[in-house]
């Protein structure tokens, strides 16, 4: 052993030394090169951030055709809740970033990117505001999660209705889109917001009038409900009157009932604001027609697709019941993404599954249907309003 | 007043001494190396860990890098003494053996000319090119045709590039954030976009001043012109190299990059400025080009070989298949190092003669003519040609 290592060990040292460069020189080197990788992947998306950022300040400016420069800033936080559509409760928006666009050194505009919310969390707008005319001259959408086959319904003709929308507006609304009703909720809310907080750093006066819903209810009596669907209490003008008056399904003005003073132009506009902001009642379901002599009730609800459900329902002799199973014609379709776990048949069994609940024990508490929420909802409250008529009828209310 | 030899011919300076003469100038030579060693330790290592942008482990990583290149190239060189020298047993003799032979020198130099993120196993390779193939193979120290260290770097390049371009690269951990950079040192620049505009090749890093001091991206040591200036006045006042072969072969890439400005309608000072800061330039002309072993010896000599040094590496950055030129040269200059040897002897001993008259000529024509090339390609590459007449223009 000692002649071999006399021999061969200047030689085994010099391989050892190589051996153990290349293997600890090469974890070193690994290391080393493995931490430059992370320095490069932060940097590169870093700088993929920066130029989206770049794209979307370009976009902001190219709306402004005087704007020369955009600077961002820090807006004032403004606590503000809205409720959404489809009776899925009160979202508080926020702001994610703003800028301040100039003309050479004069400010002429502002941009507020408002996190709201559609069907998804996540609905990021840009509204462009020229501060000359308190308008909203534009709008970028940054970022969204909606279910793309219906977001994609809202067209370029659709956002054309945010080009020069004024702020004085008395009430702001929205034209929605049948197919995308909470992603165009969503804009909406964000164009409020965006004026909210508007209002609070430039000292713009958000418009309004003196009207405030007491309360608000079903209207039962079969001689309107067609066309009046809610029956709302409100307090208006300068000295506070109060009256009841009709709204339809979309919570336009429709009369007063009974008498009474008529409601200005601006309060029936303001009116329908609040009211369907309210989340007071439902527009979910709702009475179409009532035959006296045939006994035969028919009712809409919006489910998921845009043509309603139409149950119809005949009462029985003593007006305390419903005789028969109602018939329903539903376009319903528990395939699409809403309902992709939807394992039951086609419609309407979701709609009969919930009536026949009802019609077994007389109880409005009925059990949804998995995975078709929406349908079930539309439902429940149409049990709900069906109850209601009965009672009506027979004077239990 | 001139100093005169006492006693009869022959005289032998103290420098002649084969052992100590050698030691000396390996000493200064690697004394001469350490301002760019430093400084590519703290632009790579140091002002990276200051600038938050590498951890304490990855700062020392320079410098190890450079050590361990020269650690690489003496186990090499030992293992060849064990193999082939039966007297080599013991640790002393083997270690009197590498230290006469300047074992580590390529290394540390190939080591310096790498990218920072090369890994272990390319730089073992390019040692085993240098040291083993270029310097062993050929007889050992002092009968090596080619620079070591450069033909490691030219094996790695043709072959392993690729690979250190995926582990990182040239940019350390701050240049990798600079946007401008995006990923380029500046002759790499100048190759892929053709475009000869200050604001491309010149505003990306900063300014001249940046390309002076080293703060650009490049090879590990090779990037301070100011760290190769010092080196360069020290080893000339120390007599390691001449100081005029660095000055000629730096001159004439800033002349012919002058014309090659003008002629495209540069004329500013910025572009020859910018080829001579850029790359290995500096480096390969103070270390390289003026390396005892495979250059000429005689003054003539080593006059000739510089001038066509700068012809080739203007010529190699705009025909090649890499944008630098400097180490591409130098190795094609080596072959020539002989003949170049032994004409320039001549005419230095005979002087202007009819014997010697057609050499200087024929030297002179294929000087002219390589430049003369270089810049008709240098020109067919950018559009904005201006000078040349068309007959040569035709050439292309």
């Amino acid at each position: 052993m000692k002649i071999f290592f006399k021999n061969y060990g200047l030689l085994m040292g010099l391989i050892a030394i190589l051996i153990g460069i290349f293997a600890i020189g090469g974890i070193y080197s690994r290391y080393v090169t493995n931490q430059h990788a992370v320095l490069v992947a932060e940097a590169e998306l870093s700088r993929l951030e920066a130029e989206q950022e770049a794209a979307r300040v370009a976009s902001y400016l190219a709306l402004f055709a005087q704007g020369t420069k955009v600077e961002k800033y820090t807006s004032e936080t403004v606590d503000k809740t809205y409720n959404l559509s489809g009776d899925r409760g009160e979202f508080s928006p926020s702001i994610i970033d703003s800028y301040h666009i100039y003309n050479g050194d004069v400010e002429i505009g502002v941009v507020y990117v408002v996190s709201s919310k559609g069907h998804e969390d996540g609905l990021n707008i840009a509204f462009a505001i020229d501060i000359a005319t308190d308008t909203c001259i534009g709008v970028v959408v940054i970022a969204n999660a909606e279910t793309q086959t219906i977001y994609s319904t809202l067209t370029d003709t659709w956002f054309t209705q945010f080009e020069n929308f004024q702020f004085d507006t008395l009430s702001i609304e929205i034209d929605a889109v049948a197919e995308a009703t909470e992603s165009s909720k969503g804009f909406e809310i964000g164009l409020l917001y965006a004026r909210e907080v508007y209002a609070v750093e430039y000292g713009f006066e958000i418009p309004t009038t003196n009207i405030t819903i007491v309360s608000m209810t079903y209207n039962y009596n079969p001689d309107t409900f067609a066309n009046a669907v809610f029956i709302a209490d409100v307090i208006h003008g300068e000295d506070n009157t109060a009256v009841s008056v009709y709204l339809s399904r979309t919570y336009d003005y429709v009369g007063i009932v009974g008498d009474g003073v008529t409601l200005t132009i601006d309060e029936q506009t303001v009116l329908k604001t609040i009211a369907s902001a309210s989340g007071l009642v439902s527009n979910k379901s709702w009475f179409v027609s009532y035959n006296v002599d045939t006994r035969v009730l028919v009712m809409n609800a919006k489910g998921f697709k845009s043509t309603p459900i139409v149950v119809t329902i005949t009462l029985n002799a003593t007006l305390d019941g419903i005789e028969g199973i109602p018939v329903i014609t539903s376009s319903e379709t528990y395939d699409e993404n809403e309902y992709g776990d939807y394992a039951g048949g086609p419609a309407p069994e979701v709609e009969y599954n919930l009536i026949n609940q009802y019609l077994d024990d007389g109880n409005i508490v009925v059990d949804g249907v998995a995975d078709a929420t929406i349908t079930s909802n539309a439902m429940k409250q149409l049990i709900y309003l069906l109850d209601n008529f009965i009672s009506t009828l027979t004077g239990d209310e | 007043m001139a100093r005169f030899a006492n006693g009869k011919a022959p005289f032998l300076r103290k420098t002649d001494d084969l052992t100590y003469g050698t030691q000396v100038i390996m000493r200064d030579f690697l004394i001469g190396l350490i301002p760019l060693i430093l400084f590519a330790w703290y632009k790579n290592g140091i002002k990276v860990y200051v600038e938050g942008n590498a951890t304490l482990l990855e700062m020392f990583y320079p410098i190890i890098f450079i050590m361990l290149g020269g650690l690489i190239s003496m186990v090499i060189e030992g293992l060849f003494f064990i193999i082939t020298d039966k007297e080599v047993r013991t640790l002393k003799v083997m270690m009197k053996k590498l230290q006469l032979s300047y074992a580590m020198i390529p290394g540390i130099l190939l080591a310096m000319i790498l990218p920072l993120y090369t890994p272990i196993w390319v730089l073992i390779f390019g040692c085993i090119m240098a040291t083993f193939v270029t310097k062993l193979l050929f007889g050992g120290f002092g009968y090596n045709i080619f620079n070591p260290a450069l033909i490691g770097y030219v094996a790695i390049a043709f072959t392993l590039m690729g690979v250190i371009n995926k582990a990182g690269g040239v940019l350390n951990g701050s240049e990798v954030l600079i946007d401008a950079i995006a990923g380029a040192t500046p002759l790499s620049t100048l190759s892929t976009t053709n475009l000869l505009s200050y604001q491309t090749l010149v505003a990306p890093y900063g300014s001249l001043w940046n390309f002076f001091i080293g703060t650009i991206p490049g090879a590990l040591a090779e990037t301070s012109a100011l760290a190769c200036i010092i080196s360069f006045v020290w080893l000339s006042a120390r007599k390691v190299i001449k100081w005029f072969v660095p000055v000629i072969y730096i001159g004439t890439v800033f002349g012919l990059s002058w014309l090659i400005g003008i002629f495209n309608g540069q004329a500013g000072i910025w572009f020859p400025t910018f080829s001579i800061l850029s790359g290995g330039l500096m480096f390969g002309a103070v270390f390289m080009a003026t390396e005892p072993v495979t250059t000429p010896k005689n003054p003539l000599g080593k006059i000739v070989f510089a001038l066509f040094l700068g012809v080739f590496t203007v010529l190699f950055r705009f025909i090649g298949q890499y944008p630098e030129g400097v180490a591409t040269s130098i190795i094609f200059m080596n072959i020539f190092t002989m003949p170049i040897d032994k004409w320039t002897s001549v005419i230095r001993t005979q002087g202007v003669t009819k014997k010697t008259i057609i050499k200087i000529i024929i030297l002179a024509i294929l000087i002219i003519a390589i430049a003369t090339y270089a810049l008709i390609k240098a020109n067919s590459i950018y559009s904005a040609s201006i000078g040349l007449p068309l007959y040569i223009g035709g050439w292309n």
